[in-house]
């Protein structure tokens, strides 16, 4: 086999086909490197206002009243691995209005500027090059790496030799890989010196790791198309027909199965377009229901005179508004994360898709992450509400009536003494154990892919090849 | 003399030579046919069917739903007006159906219903879709699929694979020179193929266009009108003229290339730079490479305005001080007032009409800055239309595009609409308070109207304290002919020469024409050069 390789390798080198994708595989990464750079740069700079801003509504507490009527902004952040695997970072939501304030539904939003008005494009990530160019660029290398030696007639030659077909596939395969993670390499070291030069990554052995990791999925995502392509190429027999195959079955699995994913489960879900208006609808209608049973706040100095009466019946009715309110936000956020849940399915059918969820996973990124920010934002307003109401606890003279401003204590407190948002990243087993569904769909594929490549090679006829069919 | 075997895989009959023109015909034919018999033809045709018929039957119910949506906003629209009773609360958004061209190319409107706030205190630049599309971040991140993109990808793969071997592949075979031994000259043969070529995409284009058609014409929410049908003949014919570019210049590049294993080669890579690759490098580049201010800066420029507007009002406070609180006391529902004493209703209509002009003011400065902070996001997207005809895929689904009305520019056109009807609004408005006076914005209540505190002059500070005896017995009063008052109809707004909204808010035929002619005009110098470079290749081209 080794003779088998070297041989195959040389040819690559020497052959128009691997300069030509080399030279595509850099221009895409260095593209990639420099989109990334001035997004991140762009991205430290909003950021500083965007903290600025996070930080006012703490300096503008003074007391615990002041804490109770306040509303504090929770901020995600970034990976730092945005350049490797988007994720959706760059459009899922990533900050949150909070309020301890009864019956107030913490308000989300997208956190650093995004442009509504673009159409929708993939972004530069490693994981569009690898799922889209180097999933081509297989075609382009190993589409007749079978046939072409069958039309040559130099395949009977080398397996005239002592040697399996299988170690011929082998040898082709290894080849083939070399060439794509050479490839691979230059490209994602030249997009890291381009980061780390400008200053937009910083370069640590976390990141190293990272990207090990990463190559260790592309190389399986790769072998997958290349033993698609050797088994398709022993299959046609012409070069031609096995192009238009392999050309076909990419489009399928990488443009044409992911494409039907959201039309799919905006049909097969329920969910209205204005599912995220439930909630509002809900605290508004309670609070008409509210005034008209006159329960509002009266002016403290009349309300302390039975005992803030009305004013306890109020907090315990926003109590309860509060619980139910919460349990239809958090219902409906469910069902929005359940409908995209649907469309991630079909999309991993494609093995694009797989070995794209498979990377979220293990960097820590993705729906996942989004999925765990919401969940932090509401710990985030409990702990605030907790913070509160022990410092209320604490003064005698406070009515006691959470969370009216009027009626906490008038205590001196400063927003330092309030917990901030700090996001914390998905734990390395939490984002390996959302990684396994895909990493398995992804590994299985391959198999099979290599099953086929096996089984294509074994069958074929190598007597009496004749005229090529025009495919 | 060509062999039997040769002559058949030459598609001509042997001893057979047709004179002149005939014989172009005769290689038409033969290209079309040869064509028509592969296997890549058969596949793209059922892929490309399959995959728009699937398409237009899930945008078709998407399209239902957003008819729906539209027609329960015009409705909810309709109620709301119908219960205003105050103009400070009246809201004649601008609400536009949607357009069942749009889905063929999707754009940035989506074939949904667009909505416009029309309001004094604000206006926007662009409008937001009805049945709020935006909420949803998570599904943002699929690909949305029409009818131009799965041309773009499938057919225009095809074309890639029907063109490379057009002209090496033949001549690796050796039936070119067969064919041109015959008495035709090379232009006519490679006019033939080109033209073959070109009606062997066609036929799958027109069936997956035909199909289309028919499922959305098959829903009853959808009805084409003229210029709709206009449109979408437009979109075919760019469609048409689109994949001949695409071919040709795959022929091109057979026509140069020594093998068809080359020719394929740059043909596949050319179609992942060009497609793919610039389809998406492009965006990602310009939004990145532009700067743009932080939203927060104008966050911040918004307070500081209307800040600046509350000092305004302030000032003129002090300059126009308000009488006593007996006279301003009055029943305070749902931000409006009534049952006011007389002398408090006329310095409230004073303060209206000082806080109308000065909101208007306040409204157009927020909205240069707005426009300041948010011009370069918009700027993206009109650079990405703009140079998107570098690349004859982008190009065309752009072209098709402006054909749908579905760009940012044509959101931008509803949005301009927006603004000049909010202006008529304005003007009607100022018409509607210099007749009858400003009350009508802050207060239903008809002149005559007896007030809540029938002689403020004899009323003290003390009785109007929150929980005093008074005060409850004269909101108790108020509250009791509220419950009476609100059923009369006197009091609901008279709108019935209310500005409509007409039609103007989208492009006619021409203009969108207008707008997509330069991609159009690329398209065909590309077709141009790819022909020209191509036969002079083939021209002298060793066919030994």
């Amino acid at each position: 086999m080794g003779p088998l390789y070297w041989h195959r390798l040389r040819d690559h080198f020497l052959s128009l086909r691997v300069q030509l994708s080399l030279l595509v595989v850099l221009a895409f990464f260095v593209l990639n490197g420099l989109t990334y750079s001035w997004r991140i740069l762009d991205m430290h700079r909003a950021d500083v206002a965007l903290y600025a801003d996070v930080a006012r509504s703490f300096d503008a507490v003074h007391t615990v009243a002041d804490a109770a009527a306040g509303t504090y902004r929770a901020l995600n952040q970034p990976t730092g691995t945005e350049f490797m695997t988007e994720g959706g970072f760059n459009w899922f939501w990533g900050t949150a209005w909070v309020t301890p304030q009864m019956n107030q539904f913490p308000f989300f939003y997208y956190a650093r500027d995004v442009n509504l008005w673009m159409d929708r494009f993939e972004v530069l990530d490693w994981t569009l090059i690898v799922k889209l160019v180097f999933s081509f660029l297989c075609i382009v290398i190993a589409y007749d790496g079978i046939s072409g030696e069958l039309e040559r007639g130099t395949l009977r030659l080398v397996l005239a030799n002592p040697i399996s077909r299988g170690t011929v596939l082998m040898a082709r395969f290894s080849a083939d890989l070399t060439i794509l993670l050479v490839a691979f390499g230059i490209g994602a070291l030249t997009s890291l010196l381009i980061l780390t030069l400008s200053g937009a990554v910083p370069l640590t052995w976390a990141l190293l790791l990272r990207c090990a990791l990463y190559s260790i999925g592309a190389a399986v995502y790769a072998s997958l198309f290349l033993l698609l392509c050797l088994g398709v190429s022993a299959v046609a027999r012409s070069s031609v027909t096995s192009v238009v195959l392999l050309t076909v079955a990419w489009a399928v699995l990488v443009v044409v199965v992911p494409s039907t994913s959201y039309l799919i489960a905006v049909k097969a879900s329920d969910l209205t377009d204005r599912w995220a208006d439930e909630v509002w609808e809900y605290q508004r209608t309670t609070g008409e229901a509210l005034a008209s049973e006159d329960l509002l706040p009266r002016a403290p100095q009349v309300a302390a005179a039975d005992g803030y009466a009305v004013e306890r019946r109020l907090a315990l009715r926003l109590q309860e508004a509060d619980r139910e309110g919460t349990r239809i936000g958090v219902r409906n956020l469910q069902r929005q994360a359940s409908r995209y849940g649907l469309a991630r399915a079909i999309n991993l059918i494609s093995p694009a898709f797989a070995f794209q969820h498979t990377v979220e996973g293990l960097l820590g990124t993705g729906a996942t992450k989004r999925q765990h920010f919401l969940a932090q934002v509401f710990e985030y307003r409990e702990a605030v509400r907790t913070a509160i109401r022990d410092r209320d606890a604490a003064d005698g003279d406070s009515p006691h009536v959470l969370f009216m401003k009027d009626f906490v204590s008038q205590q001196p407190m400063s927003g330092a003494d309030l917990p901030r948002f700090r996001e914390r990243p998905l734990s390395p087993a939490a984002g390996l154990a959302f990684s396994v569904l895909p990493l398995v769909i992804l590994v299985c594929e391959t198999g099979l892919a290599f099953g086929f490549a096996l089984w294509a090679v074994n069958r074929m006829d190598l007597t009496g090849f004749g005229v090529s069919e025009a495919a | 003399m060509p062999t039997r075997v040769q002559s058949r895989q030459a598609g001509i009959a042997p001893n057979c030579f047709p004179k002149g023109q005939a014989l172009i015909a005769v290689l038409i034919l033969k290209e079309l046919r040869a064509h028509a018999r592969t296997l890549r033809l058969a596949v793209a045709l059922v892929l490309t069917v399959a995959l728009c018929v699937l398409a237009s039957l899930l945008s078709s119910a998407e399209y239902s739903r957003s008819v729906q949506a539209y027609r329960a906003a015009v409705t909810e629209r309709h109620e709301k007006m119908a219960q205003t009773t105050v103009f400070a609360q009246l809201a004649p958004d601008v609400i536009v159906p949607p357009q069942p061209v749009q889905l063929f190319a999707r754009g940035i409107m989506g074939a949904t219903g667009q909505r416009c706030g029309v309001d004094v205190a604000e206006y926007l630049i662009a409008e937001g879709p009805v049945g709020g599309a935006l909420r949803d971040d998570l599904l943002h991140t699929l690909a949305q699929v029409d009818f131009a993109a799965v041309v773009a990808l499938l057919l225009g793969f095809l074309a890639v694979l029907l063109g490379f071997d057009a002209v090496c592949g033949e001549r690796e075979q050796g039936t070119l020179r067969l064919i041109l031994a015959n008495s035709v000259s090379r232009g006519q043969v490679l006019a033939a193929k080109l033209i073959g070529g070109a009606l062997a995409l066609w036929i799958p284009l027109g069936v997956a266009f035909s199909a289309s058609v028919l499922v959305l014409e098959a829903n009853p929410d959808i009805a084409f009108t003229g210029d709709d049908r206009l449109r979408l003949a437009l979109i075919f014919l760019s469609s048409c003229l689109f994949l001949a570019v695409v071919f040709c210049l795959s022929v091109m590049v057979s026509a140069w290339a020594r093998r068809s294993a080359t020719a394929l080669i740059v043909c596949l890579l050319g179609w992942l730079l060009l497609g793919t690759g610039y389809g998406n490098a492009l965006p990602a580049t310009v939004r990145y490479a532009l700067d743009w201010p932080p939203w927060q800066e104008f966050m911040d420029q918004m307070e500081a305005e209307w800040q600046r507007h509350d000092a305004e009002m302030d000032e003129w406070g002090k300059l126009n001080p308000p009488p006593p609180p007996a006279y301003l006391a009055g029943l305070q529902r749902n931000g409006v007032r009534r049952y006011v004493p007389p002398q408090g209703l006329a310095w409230l209509e004073r303060r209206a009409a000082y806080e109308f002009n000065r909101t208007l003011e306040t409204a157009a400065r927020v909205w240069r800055h707005r426009w300041a902070n948010q011009e370069v996001l918009a700027r993206q997207q009109f650079l990405v239309d703009r140079w998107s005809v570098l690349s004859p895929f982008t190009g065309y689904q752009t072209v098709c595009r402006w054909l749908a009305r579905s760009t940012l520019d044509d959101c931008f056109e509803v949005a301009r609409y927006g603004m000049r009807y909010r202006q008529s609004y304005i003007d009607y408005l100022r018409g509607r308070f210099a007749a009858e006076g400003w009350r009508r914005w802050f207060t239903d209540d008809p002149p005559g109207t007896p007030p809540m505190i029938p002689e403020p002059e004899a009323v003290t500070s003390e009785m109007l304290q929150p929980g005093a005896a008074y005060l409850t017995d004269r909101l108790a009063w108020a509250e009791a002919r509220y419950a009476t008052d609100r059923l009369d109809p006197a009091r609901r707004l008279d709108l019935t020469d209310l500005p409509a909204v007409g039609p103007g808010w989208q492009r006619s035929l021409p203009e969108s024409l207008g707008r997509a002619l330069p991609g159009v005009v690329v398209l065909l110098l590309m077709l141009a050069v790819s022909i020209g470079l191509g036969s002079w290749r083939f021209s002298y081209h060793e066919v030994v």
